[in-house]
């Protein structure tokens, strides 16, 4: 049978360091995904996807057994993308701007390619315009599928409080998300 | 029925208030304006699953975050005493003394733990510098190596506005660790030419060897340079390159005494930043005069890469001297001066000016500086007429000397849109044209178009045609003659000044002689120039007299 996330943490905490990349490998899709849609930049996504595994391997003697490793694992990547977005706004003019470049599929012509570059560059554009907080509950909870719950938890925060990030996100979006018959409203 | 409102509509989309969700979905199944709001709002917020593909992490990277794993032991937990806690306390104290001066939080490099690849000999340098020296690296094995540039300290401007070109030179802090360091320099989204990228040491200069500045392959708008070290600590660097984007062009506002016989001159100057970089704290210097580039920096930005390109080899000349201009920026920003001067100076054959103390200029920004003010200049009017080049138009000009005797000639006047108001009689002031002004140099004058003008208008009429002086051929056809007209100049003034007409008058091609009461000027083979002065309101007649010689072939 699969060892469990958890298994494989309280083995790597036990000294057993082929868990570890198996820990890495399971998550690090989830993982750099969130990381990218975060802070939308492939050299920083990087940067907060090593950061974290790096503090996973310095801080796992401090991972409480029995604990959810996701959770925890997000939780740590939440704080190092969040740290990093205020570094990065306080000295914008030399972070690497360099964006995530859309996927087209094998499917699209021409047409569709740009109709999706534009539709992908223009809600990409709503979910940066969200404060760092509020992108953090959204994206944990519309593409991570994490519960209100489990996203207080990783953001350390309250829930009303995530609550409250999502409900001025999403007010935020219906302001800036494009709508489909066309167009903003 | 009261409806849902938009909120109530989104935390129900999202789950926000499960209390809630029987009672709005009965309220949808009943009401069809709701549902279709809902409806619309659910397909608006999936356009958000445009960004749902999971983008790969490059292998390189996971190759590195796995290698801590793996090269890293997992560390023990070490039961800590009360010995060990002071211990670490007074170790962590002399930690903090002994950064804490130099410390800036925008200097530090990057807060990261040592590579992994290091040894504890190589940590504390007990490696000798040859050892160090012998294991340069091929390519930083993970980011944790790489030393991003800081935030600017000090950081000058040098716009050209004859060419889109900017030098910038900064000077950063940057600590380095004893041995090989990565340091790279990102510039996305701005328009500096990387291959102008030239980086100097200003502390540790014989302590420090930059060995190389590599473009690393598919990683644009990149630039790492390789450093080799001596010590551990802080070193000051300064960085210069070039940019497009920032320009500065003069203004000028010309008021002319309701006379029309002298103006007041206020000059000013406008720095833009369109350069996709924010420039705080900078000094700004401008440079007027023409200068010869090889490349155009704009073209040299846009490149994707810049592989393959040669040095930078901008003919410009040493702005800097060999006293450090930013010292000196520095002590002009120490004075208390209630409005920013423009500090001119000359330069070789250019012309430096020097906004006192500092400007902050971001992207997208403009500024308007006060440059100078000249009063009683003596001006000329002078109101030209060409039917050739104008038509019927009499066009004004307005001229002035950038001399001394002017109450200018301090510096040359840069180029720039000047507007011309002139000032009414109650006091008022009165538009009366916009004119570009080319770059003057001292000890020249300048005559600036002022476009046309019914206020003084000029009539050629032609009176009497005759011919004269018959020459035959031998059979008694006629071969040539001259061809005499008679030509009315009138002028009508109607301005209440004096006011001096130049009027060009085309002659031909053929050889031709003029008589006339007026003074008059041959200026080629082809043109004559008469000079009028005309009173205020009041008419003059020139009468001229053309002979042009025709040849029967003509």
């Amino acid at each position: 049978m699969e060892q469990t996330d958890e298994g494989l943490m309280e083995a790597y905490k036990g000294g057993n360091l082929a868990a570890f990349p198996d820990l890495v490998q399971r998550h690090q899709t989830l993982l750099f995904g969130y990381l990218m849609r975060m802070v939308h930049n492939r050299e920083m996504a990087e940067d907060c996807f090593q950061e974290t595994f790096l503090r996973v391997h310095k801080k796992a003697q401090t991972y409480r057994s029995g604990a959810k490793f996701k959770s925890w694992l997000f939780t740590i990547a939440t704080r190092i993308a969040l740290d990093r977005l205020r570094k990065a706004q306080r000295r914008p003019s030399f972070q690497s701007l360099e964006s995530c470049e859309p996927v087209p599929t094998a499917t699209d012509s021409p047409d569709e390619a740009t109709a999706r570059t534009e539709l992908r560059q223009t809600v990409q554009a709503a979910l940066e315009s969200l404060p760092p907080q509020q992108r953090a509950a959204l994206i944990l909870s519309y593409y991570q599928g994490h519960t209100y719950p489990e996203i207080a938890h990783i953001m350390g925060c309250s829930l009303s409080t995530v609550k409250t990030h999502m409900s001025r996100a999403l007010k935020k979006l219906a302001t800036r998300l494009p709508h489909p018959d066309g167009g903003l409203r | 029925m009261n409806h849902l409102s938009a909120q109530q509509l989104r935390d129900y989309t999202f789950d926000m208030r499960p209390e809630t969700a029987v009672e709005i979905a009965a309220h949808l199944e009943q009401c069809a304006e709701c549902r279709s709001a809902f409806q619309s709002l659910e397909a608006q917020f999936q356009t958000l699953d445009v960004l749902q593909d999971q983008p790969e992490i490059s292998e390189e990277r996971l190759k590195a975050v796995l290698a801590e794993g793996r090269n890293n032991p997992t560390p023990k937990v070490i039961p800590i005493r009360p010995l060990a806690i002071a211990t670490l306390a007074a170790g962590l104290a002399l930690a903090f003394f002994m950064i804490r001066p130099n410390h800036q939080p925008h200097a530090r490099i990057a807060d990261h733990p040592p590579a992994p690849q290091q040894s504890p000999r190589e940590v504390h340098g007990t490696t000798s510098l040859a050892e160090l020296r012998a294991t340069r690296p091929f390519a930083p094995a993970s980011n944790i190596e790489l030393n991003v540039l800081p935030r600017r300290d000090e950081v000058q401007l040098t716009i050209y506005n004859a060419e889109d070109l900017t030098l910038v030179r900064e000077t950063r802090k940057i600590t380095l660790k004893r041995g090989w360091n990565w340091l790279q320099f990102m510039w996305s989204n701005t328009r500096i030419d990387p291959t102008s990228l030239e980086l100097k040491l200003s502390t540790h200069a014989d302590q420090v060897e930059i060995t190389q500045l590599v473009y690393p392959p598919r990683l644009n708008e990149l630039a790492r340079w390789t450093l080799f070290s001596e010590f551990s600590g802080e070193a000051k660097f300064e960085l210069t390159y070039f940019t497009a984007g920032l320009k500065w062009n003069a203004d000028y506002e010309a008021t002319l005494s309701s006379d029309e016989q002298t103006m007041e001159l206020k000059s000013r100057i406008r720095v833009d930043n369109h350069s996709g970089e924010d420039y705080e704290n900078a000094q700004v210097r401008m440079v007027v005069g023409h200068i010869h580039i090889v490349d155009n920096i704009e073209t040299l930005a846009k490149r994707p890469s810049p592989y393959g390109r040669p040095g930078a080899c901008y003919p410009l000349p040493d702005l800097f001297g060999s006293a450090s201009a930013l010292d000196v920026a520095s002590s002009l920003s120490a004075k208390k001066a209630e409005r920013k001067q423009i500090l001119k100076s000359r330069l070789s054959e250019y012309q430096l000016y020097t906004i006192e103390g500092r400007e902050t200029i971001p992207d997208g920004w403009g500024k308007r500086l006060p440059n100078f003010e000249a009063r009683e200049i003596r001006v000329t009017h002078r109101y030209k007429f060409e039917a050739e080049r104008w038509g019927k138009e009499t066009r004004r000009f307005l001229s002035f000397a950038n001399t001394k005797a002017d109450q200018l000639g301090n510096t040359p006047l840069p180029q720039g849109q000047m507007r011309v108001f002139k000032k009414a009689s109650n006091g008022g002031l009165a538009y009366l044209e916009q004119a570009h002004l080319q770059y003057i140099p001292i000890g020249q004058a300048v005559e600036l178009e002022l476009g046309t003008t019914k206020k003084v208008t000029v009539e050629p009429r032609l009176m009497r045609t005759r011919a004269e002086r018959m020459a035959y051929d031998s059979k008694g056809n006629i071969s040539g003659w001259d061809e005499i007209t008679d030509w009315n100049i009138e002028i009508i003034n109607t301005q209440p000044i004096p006011v001096e007409v130049e009027i060009m008058r085309w002659a031909g091609s053929s050889p031709w002689k003029i008589r006339s009461g007026a003074a008059f000027e041959k200026m080629d083979a082809e043109h004559v120039q008469f000079t009028e002065q005309v009173e205020p309101h009041s008419k003059r007649l020139i009468k001229y007299e053309l002979t042009i010689r025709r040849e029967k072939d003509d």
